[in-house]
């Protein structure tokens, strides 16, 4: 029997108090939403050595993302979380690029997964002093969700992998350990469709535990 | 100048099709993890040394109203399509590449894949100096 389907959420709990729930709405990205990001965010991300996506430019990203999965004959998701602001009205505030029917990446479980290939927050900082939103939400399992929902509703039960870059360091990896994902043991094998090599540094989701994500944040739809 | 900075000034607005094209043959070498340390390096400039030219920025805040919420199932061949499109930069009078040629790249890129490696050598060696929907056609002639 299939599944029925589940939406994004419209709303995400405030970081500083969780019991705040700020209205959010997840649209598809386009062209102006890349530049405006990198004209915004990108001279203040950059100044910040620990984000792992502070040279990241996501006008020219895009298109190039699009392209090269094009050619593997694949196709990428490419979303963005807008957030209200304390005049009501709506600001991006987070991005990300997913590839839709990846090879999952855990040999245990061979099916397709959705890849969440870049995926960034807007620094919280710059949320309250520049654009006045003095409750930011907290985005990470929310981007997580939108790729957990895009995989169950592909049919692929939640299944999601991820590759946390390098310049993320530590903090990274124990920010995707926090969200529940499960690190691949660096011995651990790749399908023969993945030609890479593993670092350690990818994650994924089994079924079981997109199922309890995706039940906890039921309540934000 | 900072350092995001600099590398955001080596790019350049793409000349050519072709030069698009030949950038993403050599990048389809390599997997995601590398194209994502390589970005992350602030190296994309190395594998593809372009960007789209300047357009008009957006305004920062939009009311709820005027957004048009993504779906959540997967998208059919026509929703993918806009998808691509809408991610294309406008045509500017200062760059040769419009929304139609950045198609063209799309599709070559599509039919490059379908292609064996005999053809996709072809078709490599052949893009720097013909005609993108020339070597698009006769990739598809191969199917």
């Amino acid at each position: 029997m299939s599944q029925p389907t589940r939406d994004f959420v419209t709303s995400a709990p405030c970081k500083t108090n969780r019991s705040i729930r700020v209205p959010i709405v997840i649209t598809d990205m386009n062209a102006g939403d890349a530049l405006w990001w990198d004209v915004r965010f990108g001279p203040h991300h950059s100044l910040m050595p620990t984000r792992a996506d502070r040279f990241w430019l996501w006008a020219t990203l895009l298109p190039f993302a699009h392209f090269v999965q094009l050619a593997q004959r694949r196709f990428c998701r490419p979303l963005v979380i807008w957030a209200e602001a304390d005049n009501g009205r709506m600001l991006r505030v987070g991005m990300s690029i997913m590839i839709e029917r990846y090879p999952h990446l855990d040999i245990s479980d061979p099916n397709e997964a959705q890849f969440v290939w870049f995926m960034s927050v807007a620094d919280d900082r710059m949320l309250t002093d520049h654009f006045q939103m003095s409750k930011p939400p907290s985005l990470a399992r929310i981007h997580l969700d939108a790729a957990m929902v895009l995989s169950a509703n592909a049919g692929q039960e939640g299944r999601v992998d991820l590759h946390a870059a390098r310049a993320g360091g530590e903090d990274l990896l124990s920010v995707y350990l926090k969200c529940g994902l499960f690190n691949l043991p660096a011995r651990a094998s790749f399908p023969p469709s993945v030609r890479r090599r593993n670092d350690g540094r990818f994650f994924h989701t089994d079924t079981q535990s997109a199922a309890t994500s995706m039940q906890i944040h039921d309540p934000y739809r | 100048m900072s350092e995001r900075e600099s590398v955001d000034a080596q790019l350049q607005s793409p000349a050519t099709l072709e030069a698009v094209v030949a950038a993403i043959v050599r990048a389809s070498a390599f997997d995601e993890a590398e194209l994502q340390e390589l970005v992350s390096a602030g190296k994309l400039r190395d594998i593809f040394p372009y960007r789209p030219h300047a357009t008009a920025i957006p305004s920062d805040f939009v009311s709820r109203e005027d957004l048009v919420k993504a779906s959540a199932i997967p998208l059919d061949q026509r929703g993918r399509k806009a998808i691509i499109q809408s991610s294309m930069p406008r045509r500017s009078p200062s760059t040769s590449l419009d929304r139609s040629s950045y198609d063209q790249i799309a599709e070559f890129a599509v039919e490059w894949q379908k292609a064996d490696t005999t053809q996709q050598d072809a078709a490599e060696s052949a893009v720097a100096s013909g005609s993108l929907s020339a070597r698009s056609k006769e990739l598809k002639s191969h199917e």
